[in-house]
């Protein structure tokens, strides 16, 4: 966020959020309060579970104020108890964006990153001597990118990706700045913040803070509420649709809606503003890793009955510097590849949109998507509408993704593995064969080689008909080829290697690890091409 | 009223000169309704039988003309559902609303007809109007009553207002692939309950083919995202108890057409009740990417497509239900 666009867009949060909250009370000053009261109680129990500080105790006495304040208050008191409770948290939200910051952090984040990895990496170093490989040699860019080029000057893009690691908004952010592309503002969570050093910089690169430990209905419309504003003004959003890293390592099915009902809003909202611009562009993306960063974690949190109650997680890999290195030289050692991949960009309501920013139908027919948003002849909001067409957008958005997932060898071989394994096992359930002993964890390599070629055959004609993507190896190798590169990721960087030789055999020595690269392909019904 | 003189807003077209649709087309014209009505054919004359349409009806044979109101009520045949969608998506507009009146599924994809208007046109605002709707009890000023599942309130809203009248009764429900496979399988068990009064197998076999219509009905729609509970209600079992106290009609003469051993073809039971054969392929091929077992939809699809004892195929057919695992 600007500086000259800060106070005007937290005006417009505040008078938002208030005026909505007013009009579902319909003038009733006790439905006012019980809002009031309602985030008081949401706000409280998340302070009372944290470690007492200043900060802390100057919210609860804030709140102590506002509940003291209600007692004589009137409706127009009570409006701005409501009113000085939304700023507080829509201050804390606001990201900053600073032009010195940004061009000091797009010129040196990529060499300092690649000055860093080619340092984990002396032999890589002097292979490229004198132009010494980059962090541009490990990222791969492709898919629908001009038409999402073209579409910044039509519009506002939200960009989609899918979320399997914190690498991930370093990702992005590198790919978005090699493009070309206008930074993105995007919600990160509040514990990226607690470094002051990664603070200042997300800070002052557009960064909005997000706190998933506030639970209060006025604190999530404020977030929505902010991002809807952003768009208005311009700002190009990135939201991860799964709302956080996909704990199984599937691609994600089942999207947050809140956040993605935004673009909806602000197209509403640019419409009846009359705005010369008013059109919003959903751009899906799939980010793929050989190897993920935080997997273990994040698989042994899915299988967790509490997995929930973990939602945010703050003692992950990627909290541990000596994890990061290891997984950034396993990353150079190995010629890994982070694929990312810009999908067809569709409209708010999940319709195809064509390289001129038009929606068209399911016959690629340009229609007039501003009708949609008709009540009575003229654009407007309409709650339950606005709802729905947001779940068409994310069905379609879905849709989307899962065709543009790049499979990698690490994926395949996984996915085969694993169900070789479980018809090895017929009648056990998932947890049970998860706890399979370590000689009843193996495979004949012959048997998995077979398999492994079955399924290269499978999903080569899903490709062809356009339901996935694949990497070169598993595209183009020999079976032996693509288990061999498999083995060599699975070797390097996890504690316990998910698949690795033992003679003749292949033994997996973490079952969990292997369901979690197997996941990435759990979702398009290949389970029956393994016999 | 003249046809003409109500403003477009209030204004709503029957897509489709089926038996219902021309019913439809003269209850809410005696109403006092201004109807337009599109059929292809619009100077062709009554079907025999059927009671005229009033001159407040509108004929047109001009699809954007119907297509001009903002509330459309498709009256077509699910197997007939495409070509009409798609000519429809070259006129409309995405503020319209639309709901459906078919039994069926497409034949050889196995999607609702909801899925087909949406591939084929960029009409967005869709519904269903499903239960035991018949156009002899319209006619005959019967008490009636239908679901209307959308998942826009602005849909049921809007349709149960057209439609609602002390002899019109009107649910609302928000389960559109409930009330659309529960049509769908309506026209199955239609059909072998035909099978089963040709073969005078009595009350229990009946009973056996309508809970077997049911239930399998139920498994597929749930996989879609349905709620079971919606066959329970006036779209599921109602459409089926209505049917099995008046089994008249095209599927119940297809049916005996069955049992008679009439052969496949133009004159065979699918030429009769082609929006059950649909339903019938269309289940398999659904349930088929579903990874569901019909033996009901299954057994029908293949006596509709390649004929063979009817009576053997049902018994097949109520060996599979009472040997399968629930």
């Amino acid at each position: 966020m600007r500086g000259a666009d800060r106070q005007r867009v937290l005006d417009l949060v505040v008078g938002r959020v208030v005026e909505a909250q007013a009009r579902q009370a319909g003038g009733d000053g006790h439905t006012l309060e019980r809002v009031i009261h309602d985030t008081y109680y949401h706000e409280r129990r998340r302070l009372d579970a944290e470690p007492r500080t200043r900060a802390t105790q100057q919210t609860i006495r804030r709140w102590q104020e506002r509940l003291r304040a209600l007692r004589t208050a009137g409706d127009a008191e009570r409006r701005e108890v409501l009113a000085d409770a939304v700023r507080d948290f829509a201050d804390e939200i606001v990201g900053h964006f600073d032009d010195r910051v940004y061009r000091l952090a797009t010129s040196a984040v990529p060499v300092g990153l690649s000055a860093m990895l080619n340092a984990l990496s002396p032999k890589l170093l002097l292979r490229g001597f004198p132009h010494p490989p980059g962090i541009g040699d490990r990222v791969i860019l492709d898919g629908e990118i001009e038409a999402a080029r073209r579409l910044l000057d039509r519009g506002t893009l939200v960009l989609t990706p899918t979320h399997l690691s914190h690498l991930d908004s370093v990702v992005v952010g590198y790919a978005l700045h090699e493009l070309g592309f206008p930074p993105f503002t995007y919600g990160a969570g509040l514990n990226l913040f607690t470094n002051p050093f990664v603070s200042f910089f997300m800070h002052n690169l557009g960064a909005y803070r997000v706190d998933r430990k506030k639970k209060a209905d006025l604190y999530k419309d404020t977030l929505k509420e902010y991002a809807t504003a952003t768009l208005e003004f311009g700002y190009h959003n990135l939201f991860f649709p799964g709302g956080t890293r996909s704990r199984s390592g599937a691609v994600e099915q089942h999207l947050k809606l809140g956040l993605l009902g935004a673009g909806l809003r602000a197209y509403v909202n640019n419409l009846r503003e009359g705005r010369t611009k008013p059109n919003v562009y959903v751009v899906p993306c799939t980010i793929n890793y050989y190897l993920v960063l935080e997997a273990e974690t994040l698989i042994d949190d899915h299988l967790k009955e509490a997995g929930k109650s973990r939602y945010i997680i703050d003692d992950d890999e990627s909290t541990r510097p000596e994890r990061v290195l290891s997984f950034l030289r396993n990353l150079f050692q190995l010629d890994a590849r982070i694929v990312v991949h810009f999908g067809a960009p569709l409209d708010p309501f999940g319709n195809p949109v064509d390289a001129d920013g038009r929606s068209l139908d399911g016959r690629g027919r340009p229609i007039d998507v501003r009708r949609y948003t008709y009540v009575r002849g003229v654009p407007a909001h309409d709650s339950q509408r606005d709802v729905e067409f947001t779940r068409q957008l994310g069905a379609a958005l879905a849709v989307e993704l899962h065709r543009r997932n790049t499979v990698l060898s690490t994926h395949a071989v996984a996915f085969a593995a694993f169900e070789a394994l479980s018809r090895r096992h017929p009648g056990v359930d998932l947890y049970r064969l998860l706890r399979l002993r370590a000689s009843e964890r193996v495979l004949p390599e012959s048997d998995l080689l077979a398999t492994v070629g079955r399924l290269q055959g499978v999903l080569t004609e899903r490709a062809a008909a356009g339901a996935l993507r694949l990497g070169g190896r598993v595209q183009h190798d020999e079976p032996q080829d693509v288990v061999a590169d498999a083995l060599r990721h699975f070797g390097i960087y996890h504690n316990r290697a998910a698949l690795r030789r033992e003679g003749d055999r292949l033994a997996a020595d973490d079952m969990n690890l292997l369901l979690y690269y197997h996941n990435r392909l759990s979702s398009y019904g290949l389970e029956q091409v393994i016999p | 009223m003249s046809a003409g003189a109500a403003p477009a807003e209030s204004r709503f077209a029957i897509l489709g000169a089926t038996g219902l649709g021309r019913a439809l087309a003269r209850k809410l014209a005696r109403g006092g309704t201004p109807v337009t009505l599109w059929s292809p054919e619009p100077t062709a004359p009554s079907p025999a039988g059927d009671p005229p349409l009033p001159e407040a009806v509108e004929v047109t044979g001009d699809l954007s003309l119907a297509a001009r109101y903002d509330l459309l009520v498709l009256c077509v045949a699910a197997h007939a559902v495409r070509p009409v969608a798609r000519a429809l998506g070259e006129v409309a507009r995405g503020d319209q609303v639309l709901v459906h009146a078919a039994r069926g599924l497409e034949a050889t994809t196995g999607l609702t007809v909801s899925a087909v208007v949406q591939e084929e046109s960029c009409l967005r605002k869709i519904g269903v109007i499903g239960g035991a709707l018949r156009a002899g009890a319209l006619d005959r000023g019967r008490v009636v009553a239908a679901v209307v599942a959308s998942r826009f309130d602005e849909v049921t809203s809007r349709v149960a207002a057209l439609l609602r009248s002390p002899s019109f009764r009107v649910l609302c429900s928000q389960d559109v692939p409930g009330v659309e496979i529960a049509g769908a399988y309506r026209s199955i068990a239609a059909v072998w309950i035909g099978v089963v009064d040709a073969l005078d197998l009595g009350p229990a076999a009946r009973a056996m083919v309508m809970t077997e219509g049911l239930s399998e009905a139920a498994r597929l729609a749930a996989r879609l995202g349905a709620d079971p509970l919606t066959f329970t209600g006036y779209a599921g079992v109602g459409d089926l108890v209505a049917t099995a106290a008046d089994p008249a009609g095209k599927e119940h003469e297809a049916g005996a057409m069955l049992v008679r051993g009439v052969a496949p073809g133009v004159a065979g039971a699918a030429a009769v009740a082609p929006e059950a054969a649909a339903a019938a392929a269309g289940a398999c091929v659904l349930a088929a990417c579903l990874g569901v077992k019909v033996p009901g939809a299954e057994g029908l699809r293949r006596l509709l497509a390649e004929g063979g004892d009817a009576d053997a195929m049902l018994r097949a057919v109520f060996d599979e239900i009472s040997g399968a695992t629930r």
